[in-house]
Parts: C-alpha cells; structure tokens; sequence
C-alpha cells in the first residue's frame, strides 16, 4: 500500500462537498473593523499612546492585573466597553494641554469619525478656518494650511492621524499600521477599577508613559477619557501633555465634503 | 464604500479550496473557518501591502497561522481506531484506511501537518513548499519523512487483507 497516494485520496474525500456555516468574510470585515477603529480616532501621540493601551487591553496584552473586589477583573471589563464602542461612528471633543513649559492655553480639538466609511475630520476651533484641519473623505486625507487651502496626501488613510513629515522622531507613534501599533502595545500597564463604570489606567509605548481615567456610559461604551503623558524615563518629573477627551453621539452619521481649493503635497 | 476591493469575488471563487485548505491544516470545520477569518483579518490589515497574489499571500498566511496556532500545545489527541471505526469486511476497507489516514494527519504537529498538506494536497515541489513556510528544503525533507513515518504507523496496524492488526495507534 502506497501511503502518500492513500493519503492525497483520503484529503481528496475529507473536503469533498465542502462548505462554510456562517460568513467568514463578513466576520472578517467586523472584527478588522472593531479592532483598528479605536486607534484610528487617536489624535495626538498621548491620544494614540491612549488607544494604544486600550486596543492592547483587547487584546489580552499586558501584566496581570491585581485581584479586584468586582466581579468582572478590570482589564475585562473595559475590553468590553472598548469593544462595543470601537465600530461606532461617534463625535469627538479634544482638549490638549501641554505642560512644558507650564501655563499654556489649552488646544480645542472637535471632530467626527466613521470608522466603516474612513470618514470624519478635526478641527482648531480656536485656529483661521482650514488651519491644520484635517478631512479624510472616503480614505483620503487633506491636511488644512493656514491661508485655508488644502493638501491631498497621497496613499489611503484609515486614520486621523497626521503629524507631519517632520515628525520621524514620532516614527513609532505615528505609524497608522496595526503591526506597528502592536510594537507599541509591549509595555502596556494596568488597568484598575475607580468607581462604578470608571477605571484607571497606566500604559507605557516607547518612550511614553501614560496614566489616567476612562469613563462609560450608560451603555457601556466608553465616554470620556482624560489622562496624562510624560517620557518614560522622566516618570517623576512633571507630566508633559495632559489630554482630555470626550466621545459622543456614537452611530452618528458623519459627512465630509472634499476641500475645494486643493494643492499637491510637497 | 470598498475598502477591499475584489476581496469578495476572490473568496467566491476560491473561498471553497482555501477553506479545504484549512480544514486539512486543522481537522475539523469550525477550526478551519476560524483559520480562514484569521487569515482574512491579517490580509485586511495589509491590503494595500499586498500588491501581488492576494490569494497565494491568503494561503500563505493560513499555513503560519495554523502552526503559530498549534505551536504551544503540548499534548496531542491520540490515534483511536475505535470499533465503531472498524473496517467491516464489505469492500470499504481502503475507505476506512483513508479516513484514519486523515484523522492520523489532524493529530501530527502543526509543522509536519503544514509540510503533508503542501506536499501532497497543494503538491508542491520541496523547493516551494520551503518557500511558503519559510525554511531549508533540508528542512522540507526531513519534516516529511517525519510525518510520514508517523503515519505509517496508524497504517501499520492494518493487515493486508484489510482487518487491522490492533487497535489505537500512538501519536
């Protein structure tokens, strides 16, 4: 008896008539969806750094957390918020305020995201009309100037995020691929529970450490995160960005019209 | 909106034969279906990296997830030909052989489970199945005759005429 061709008949007769019971692209295109929308409507590197940490919760990345008085361990328990929160189209309120040096004004960010469409901008309300705006429409992202014209960038973007070509320090940070953001996801810390829907968390990406709050809704998604960001190796020194940001309006439908007055990038 | 253009009809024509594929890497359906969404799931994140064959970088990436998958396991199901499995003397004898065969093939460690598919389903050449797993031809060989060496003897326990020798095979 010939095993090898004993074995390609048996192959042949094991997938025979073959088929799937349930959608596996459909699956797919979810769960891709739930998992790199978080990160998308990241904003400033401690909003990445922020995402970051949440989608490595996701994930099961990280050290054990301690024992905890609820009945649901706290790292679970906010995975879930973020899971049914992260494919929501929703409305953002950003405020950043750096720290050094001290007793700047804060920045205001607002801005919309759909993760399903690749939709959504973000907007200085505080800034000249266009100035550092940024539309994606459909995957393609336009940075605002500050005479009010636009730059098309080039390449397909998942993401809101921008910070410029002079920003290769942030290289690691910046990076709008999951491969990427799972490097940045290795320190991630711990998550804690503050109260009843609000945990606290501490992360550290690259040379970032991050530490703050996350708040739920009533429905379990997550409303507001407000958190502070130092270098890591300057951990007792003074927090360098504290940010605060609140997310609203989830399933909203967001619409985004192309800049008329646009300029090649470069 | 598509963001992933010819995705859909890719896996309606091939959807079927990568899904066999999985089902040979993993043994049963449900596992074979999670191997496929997986795949799919890595091929999304890098759809606009992958220029190329998106099917072949499809098949590849089950065949690394399938032994990443199985990489940590430490005890694997044992060879059972149990009586209901037993080969009655009716003429079906070389088809319970093969469906052991099968079943012998869903035990073996993921590595030398990857090769026999390569080999002998995908049939391709040691040189490409190297190249698809990432490893020496050297490689290729010996895992093969490993596998193969395992799977005779599931096969070992088979008499000629059919009845086997004994019952249960160690894997």
């Amino acid at each position: 008896m010939n095993v090898e061709e004993e074995l390609v008949a048996g192959m042949r007769e094991r997938v025979a008539g073959i088929h799937t019971t349930r959608d596996v692209v459909r699956d797919a295109t979810r769960r891709h969806r739930r998992r790199s929308a978080l990160w998308r409507t990241g904003y400033s590197s401690g909003a990445l750094g922020l995402a970051a940490a949440l989608f490595a919760l996701t994930a099961g990345h990280g050290p054990t957390t301690p024992p905890d008085e609820v009945p649901d361990p706290p790292r679970i328990a906010l995975a879930a918020a973020v899971a049914s929160s992260e494919n929501l189209s929703c409305k953002l309120r950003i405020l950043i305020t750096s720290t050094d040096p001290p007793g700047q004004e804060p920045v205001r960010v607002v801005g919309a995201f759909d993760p399903a469409t690749d939709t959504g901008y973000l907007v200085y309300p505080d800034r000249a009309p266009g100035d550092a705006e940024l539309r994606l429409v459909d995957g393609v992202l336009y940075v605002g100037r500050a005479d009010g014209r636009f730059h098309q960038l080039s390449g397909r973007y998942e993401t809101l995020i921008w910070y410029g070509p002079a920003a290769k320090s942030l290289t690691s940070m910046r990076s709008t691929d999951a491969d990427s953001l799972f490097q940045v996801l290795r320190d991630v810390g711990t998550v804690t529970r503050v109260s009843a829907g609000r945990y606290h968390f501490t992360a550290t990406n690259g040379p970032m450490a991050q530490a703050g709050d996350v708040t739920l809704d009533g429905e379990g998604r997550i409303s507001r995160v407000t958190y502070e960001w130092r270098f890591a190796d300057e951990a007792r020194g003074r927090p360098v960005q504290r940010v605060d940001m609140t997310m609203y309006e989830y399933g909203t439908h967001v619409t985004v019209e192309r800049p008329v007055d646009v300029v090649p990038f470069g | 909106m598509t963001r992933f253009d010819g995705l859909g009809p890719l896996m309606a024509e091939r959807g079927r034969a990568l899904l066999a594929t999985a089902v040979l890497l993993t043994g049963n359906t449900a596992a074979a279906e999670d191997l496929l969404q997986a795949a799919l799931e890595r091929l999304m994140r890098h759809w606009h990296r992958v220029r190329g064959d998106r099917e072949a970088y499809l098949r590849r990436t089950l065949y690394h997830l399938a032994i990443d998958d199985w990489r940590g396991r430490r005890r694997r199901r044992e060879v059972s030909l149990d009586a209901d499995s037993l080969p009655a003397r009716d003429g079906t004898e070389a088809l319970h052989l093969r469906h052991a065969l099968v079943r012998a093939l869903a035990t073996l460690p993921p590595r030398q489970r990857a090769v026999l598919v390569l080999r002998y389903w995908e049939q391709l050449t040691e040189a490409e199945a190297a190249q698809v797993l990432g490893c020496s031809v050297g490689t290729i060989k010996s895992t093969t005759s490993r596998a193969l060496a395992r799977l005779r003897e599931v096969t070992a326990a088979w008499t000629s005429d059919g009845v086997p020798a004994r019952k249960g095979a160690r894997s």
